[in-house]
């Protein structure tokens, strides 16, 4: 909200510069968002009639000007393409002094002389407009000083008020704050109008409980023409285009007192009066920003035939005040605060008026405001007060808060006495009443956000000061809790991915419908959760799948020539089922190049799936979880059909991991090599982990034996691996070290050799003992799994 | 017998004269079986000679042949080790190797840098005593609004743009969000635990406004949460002081300003002293010597009632810290969107 310090300082005296002001606000809770300055450091321009302008003899451009400043005679050469008998304008005299240490001398000028200058608006320091000279109302005096005229080294601040000080969003309510913080006092504008009789049958309130005051004042006669330009400059500096008097008036007060007005021109009033009602399902109304709206059941201020405005939102065209405006209803009054939001919510407007109402207003200052505004329209409109009704219904009881000054202290830390409580308090208009400790507290009505005792500390911390908290040092006292198992789970998985390579990512969580679609095919798309107002549409889903921001972030990497791109995250993943969103956190893992960056001496090898195998059953051991299977992906999917695997808990599907699909990999533009993987985080926390327990470091010597047989294709590893730990209690483990395949090999065979390692826990195995298990192992391989022994060379 | 003891003291002589003369590990092995050899050593002779001699001749000619044996055995092993450290001496001095090439790269990847920085504000609560909280980013909106103080219709509300669920819907009807804030966790802890609690809830939050450098649709907060039975501004102001040291050097100020946020009263703003400049005022703090960093405040009393608490017994704190503002700060990053663009070239720096 923007506010004019000269318009301040007619409501309170105040020294401060408005960066001083700033920092005042500042710790009253009302940030500053920008300082705006109007002209300042002009001496000596006045204004002054343009009696005659001739063309220059020299120059074509040039104009020879006689000006008029009321008391003296000037000529002065003006380049400015609009000047012309007649204006007023501002003059800079010679020894004038204008914004930017600039000083009008004495001037020949193509051989005339030049005594002055008639300004710009830039050259005053008064915007960009260097288009030509500026032109004053023609009823300015002549002779005054400009600073005057156009109220100069004024500086307008733009003040960030918070949703629930309604209070402070006028000129006045910043006047009020600052006189409590400079314990000054304050002055209340100009709202004198004669007594007039009451009109009864002017306001008829059908819904007080929307509305539970209304005043309506009748004005007749008034003249509609421009405002005066003092009125007009501060409507400007505050960002709002004059328009008439009327309307002017209407908005100055706006912004001077804080409460929204409106004038209806009477005679285009039904009958010449206002209901208050709830509007109908068929009604509608064409508002002032010229768009038809249906009015629904927003509470509009109606006439005899229909809705003239929406209540407290915007007004309607049709009962606006004209140019042929003669008499007027001027309308002053209370919405409740709800109502109005929902209203201005469904009908999607925002107006300076909604925004305050839907803040709510102050019940005292409905009166004073519609009285400051029919003085206007009486001093500016002329006009005559004609009649009036404040229909209302009740009106709103002062609150009154017990409290104690230990309460309050408590509340902050602070050891402040009673008095000094109750000192600042009063600055802000509250009423206390003041014993040994207790404090009874009665907030002025327009402060409708102090309602208990933590609100009455905080207004004694503004007022005292944030600095004067002390800092305290107080630790838990809450006994500490475990952390949980899925966030251990968590970190150590981030630790161990980077150890392994990867970078940790961190997505915005959502995706498009599209690029699901590129990953899981389009079916799967009814499974995710959508928002109801998505952004864009890159941005529609909730991820199902970590997968799909990641190889987005891979094809990025990879496009700026990023090389061996390993990429892990882990966030929430979101699906729907029967009406409800589940939400699941998820670990999922990218990873494309070399298993070995590049060296000049070492050459790299490409990842295989092999690896990506590895990455997973050392995070599953990390994490102690038993039972885990791997299970080939039996349906088509986003995985290569060959090189990829589920991970199975029992019968539960917790994961995959795996070589991308090749289409898959097209439509996201990443290598074909991709691998990728992902495990659902919190249901494997679920799972019981195995206890982490010491199982001695073996003290026994092993024996170890190499096998190597031809085995049919169909016969895997794992069952032979699986195979050799049952056949004897001595069998401690199974290396793999070469897998052979050969034309020379029988068709559908490969050769499989591996070294078992015996080892008995408690005396030294010997050649004859593991000799007869490495014969048993050798007959069984044979019989069971149809292995040949390969001939030795 | 004296033949054998003169001999022997030829045969001591010879051979230590030859082992210094030697050079090379061949010789000095052709020198060693000459005189030490199986079968023909000079020694070994005189050794297998010895039987033959009378008892006591034995017993001293041994005795010599052994020393004689001894010192020729230590000048062999003398002059071995010699020749090899002159052998080491000399291969050494001829290799030479350009040691600015380039070692092996470790692939080693580095935790995102929000990671860090939430993990390194949380480590500072909870190593005094602070619990770690969670909860869903799908929200209720009695969670993320009504019980934290934005009853419906509330102007407050238009602080938080927020993203709606498409047709999922809470049980009391209201369509379901996404958390426009952390603050949700305290209401689900509170409504779950008993006091004294003291809680930190990091996690991500989604608002509904357009991305530019410095604002972004989905952010980080930690969010903190005391209540106890007599907990002060005081306390609060202790606390981020400690949080502001911890993180930006035991030089940093804070400063407390009033400011509004439904869900605590009094509600304040924490500005904390620039420590690029020392206060004094630079282009990051835009010249004031502060940095806004966080949101605080104490519980507001309708929160408890909201949770069940009865507001007349216990007081609290609550504060929000966005992540990405601290990390921005601290690392000096200019445009929040590097964060999750996710390229490795912006990741390795941290």
């Amino acid at each position: 909200m923007k506010v004019s310090t000269l318009w301040l300082k007619e409501f309170v005296d105040f020294d401060q510069s408005p960066e001083e002001l700033a920092v005042f606000l500042r710790n009253l809770g009302f940030d500053t968002a920008s300082i705006t300055r109007f002209g300042g450091g002009i001496e000596n321009v006045v204004t002054a009639k343009v009696e005659t302008a001739g063309k220059h003899p020299n120059a074509n451009k040039l104009s020879l000007c006689q000006v008029f400043d009321g008391k003296d005679r000037w000529t002065v050469v003006c380049g400015a393409p609009n000047v012309a008998a007649g204006q007023t304008v501002p003059l800079a005299r010679v020894g004038a002094k204008l914004p930017g240490g600039i000083n009008i001398e004495k001037a020949v000028i193509r051989g005339q002389e030049s005594s002055g200058m008639i300004c710009s608006a830039k050259e005053l320091a008064l915007g960009e407009d260097h288009g030509g000279i500026m032109v004053l109302p023609p009823e300015t005096p002549l002779g005054e000083d400009i600073n005057a005229v156009l109220a100069l080294g004024d500086a307008v601040l733009d003040v960030e008020v918070t949703p629930n000080r309604p209070d402070v969003l006028s000129h006045w309510g910043v006047a009020r704050e600052i006189a409590a913080s400079l314990n000054r006092k304050i002055r209340l504008p100009n709202h004198e109008i004669p007594k007039t009789t009451e009109v009864s049958s002017l306001v008829e309130i059908r819904n007080p409980e929307f509305c539970p005051r209304y005043t309506g004042r009748t004005i007749e006669n008034v003249e509609v023409r421009s405002s005066p330009l003092w009125m007009r400059l501060r409507l400007e500096r505050c960002g709002v285009r004059p328009i008439n008097n009327l309307v002017d008036i209407t908005n100055y007060v706006l912004l001077e007192m804080g409460h929204p007005l409106h004038a209806f021109d009477r005679d285009k009033l039904q009958e010449g009066r206002v209901i208050v009602r709830l509007g109908g399902k068929e009604e509608s109304l064409l508002c002032l920003d010229e768009v038809t709206r249906p009015v629904g059941e927003a509470l509009v201020i109606a006439d005899a035939k229909g809705p003239a405005a929406v209540a407290g939102v915007m007004g309607g065209e049709p009962t606006a005040v004209q140019e042929s405006t003669k008499n007027i209803l001027l309308e002053s009054a209370c919405f409740v605060p709800s109502n109005i939001r929902r209203t201005r919510t469904r009908l999607n407007m925002s107006t300076e008026s909604s925004y305050r109402f839907e803040r709510g207003t102050d019940w005292t200052m409905s009166d004073l405001a519609g009285r400051r505004a029919a003085h206007l329209f009486l001093t500016l409109a002329g006009g005559k007060l004609t009649g009036e009704q404040d229909a209302k219904a009740g009106s709103p009881k002062p609150v009154e808060i017990k409290v104690t000054a230990s309460r309050i202290n408590l509340f902050l830390g602070t050891e402040l006495s009673v008095q000094q409580m109750k000192e600042a308090l009063e600055r802000l208009d509250f009423r206390c009443l003041a014993g040994d400790d207790s404090l009874l507290v009665t907030p002025p009505i327009h402060r409708q956000d102090v309602r208990e005792d933590a609100d009455v500390a905080e207004e004694v911390a503004r007022l005292v000061g944030y600095d004067k908290v002390p800092q305290k040092r107080r630790a838990s006292t809450q006994p500490p809790e475990p952390a949980t198992i899925e966030r251990r789970m968590l970190l150590s998985a981030r630790q161990y991915f980077v150890g392994a390579g990867f970078y940790e990512a961190r997505n915005y969580g959502l995706s498009s419908r599209d690029l699901w679609g590129k990953l899981a095919g389009s079916a799967s798309a009814g499974a995710a959760v959508e928002l109801g107002n998505p952004i864009s549409l890159s941005g529609e889903l909730l991820s199902p799948s970590l997968l799909v921001n990641l190889l987005v972030n891979l094809q990025g990497n990879v496009r700026r020539g990023n090389k061996d791109v390993r990429l892990f995250e882990s966030a929430r993943t979101f699906f729907q089922k029967e009406g409800k969103a589940l939400e699941k956190t998820s670990l999922a893992w990218v990873a494309s190049g070399c298993a070995n960056p590049d060296h000049w001496k070492f050459k790299p090898r490409p990842l295989e799936i092999w690896d990506a195998k590895s990455w997973v059953k050392t995070l599953l051991k990390e994490w102690r979880i038993p039972g885990i299977r791997f299970v080939k992906p039996h349906e088509m999917s986003f995985l290569h059909p060959a090189e990829a695997l589920h991970v199975f808990i029992g019968e539960k599907n917790v994961g995959f991991f795996g070589k991308i699909h090749p289409r898959r990999a097209d439509a996201f533009d990443v290598p074909r090599e991709t691998l990728l993987g992902e495990l659902e985080l919190s249901t494997l926390a679920q799972e019981p982990a195995l206890p982490l327990k010491f199982e001695g470091v073996p003290r026994q010597p092993a024996v170890y034996r190499d096998f190597s047989l031809i085995f049919p294709d169909t016969v895997s590893w794992a069952s032979v691996a699986h195979f050799l730990l049952r056949q004897s209690p001595w069998v401690e483990n199974i290396e793999l070290f070469d897998v052979f395949i050969d034309p020379a090999l029988p068709p559908g065979h490969r050769s499989l050799a591996f070294r078992v390692t015996f080892r008995h826990p408690e005396r030294t195995l010997t050649d004859a003992e593991v000799g007869e298990v490495q014969e048993k192992i050798l007959k069984s391989l044979q019989t069971d799994f149809k292995a040949v022994m390969r001939k030795q060379d | 017998m004296s033949s054998l003891t003169d001999d022997l003291q030829t045969i001591q002589s010879q051979s230590l004269q030859e082992v210094e003369r030697i050079i090379s590990l061949e010789e000095l092995e052709t020198l060693r079986l000459k005189f030490l050899g199986r079968k023909d050593g000079l020694l070994t002779k005189v050794l297998q000679a010895l039987p033959t001699l009378s008892p006591a001749e034995r017993k001293d000619v041994g005795r010599q042949a052994n020393e004689v044996k001894k010192a020729l055995e230590t000048a062999l092993e003398n002059r071995r080790q010699a020749i090899e450290d002159a052998q080491i001496a000399q291969s050494l001095a001829k290799e030479s190797i350009d040691l600015t090439l380039p070692g092996t790269p470790v692939l080693r990847g580095k935790l995102h840098p929000l990671t860090q920085v939430l993990e390194e504000i949380v480590s500072v609560f909870t190593r005094l005593g602070f619990n770690l909280a969670e909860g869903p980013e799908v929200e209720t909106d009695d969670n993320n609004f009504t019980a934290l103080n934005h009853p419906p219709d509330h102007p407050a509300r238009d602080a938080h743009d927020t993203f709606y669920l498409k047709d999922l819907k809470d049980e009391s009807g209201l369509p379901l969000l996404l958390r426009t804030h952390t603050s949700p966790v305290q209401i689900r802890y509170m409504r779950t635990h008993q006091p004294p609690l003291y809680i930190v809830a990091p996690g991500r939050v989604f608002r509904h406004e357009a991305v530019d450098a410095t604002h972004s649709f989905v952010f980080h907060q930690v969010e903190g949460l005391a209540v106890d039975k007599d907990i002060s501004m005081a306390d609060l102001k202790g606390m981020l002081t400690l949080f502001a040291q911890h993180l930006f050097g035991p030089g940093a100020e804070i400063r407390f300003r009033p400011s509004y946020f439904p869900f605590v009263e009094p509600g304040i703003e924490v500005d904390i002293s620039c420590t690029l400049c020392g206060g004094k005022g630079c282009r990051v703090c835009k010249q004031s010597g502060w940095l806004e960093m966080l949101g605080a405040g104490l519980v507001n009393p309708n929160v408890f009632r909201a949770v069940g608490y009865d507001p007349r017994k216990v007081t609290g704190y609550a504060f929000g810290i966005g992540v990405e503002r601290v990390a921005m700060f601290k690392y000096g990053v200019d445009d929040m969107r590097l964060f999750f663009d996710n390229d490795i070239r912006f990741l390795q720096q941290f």
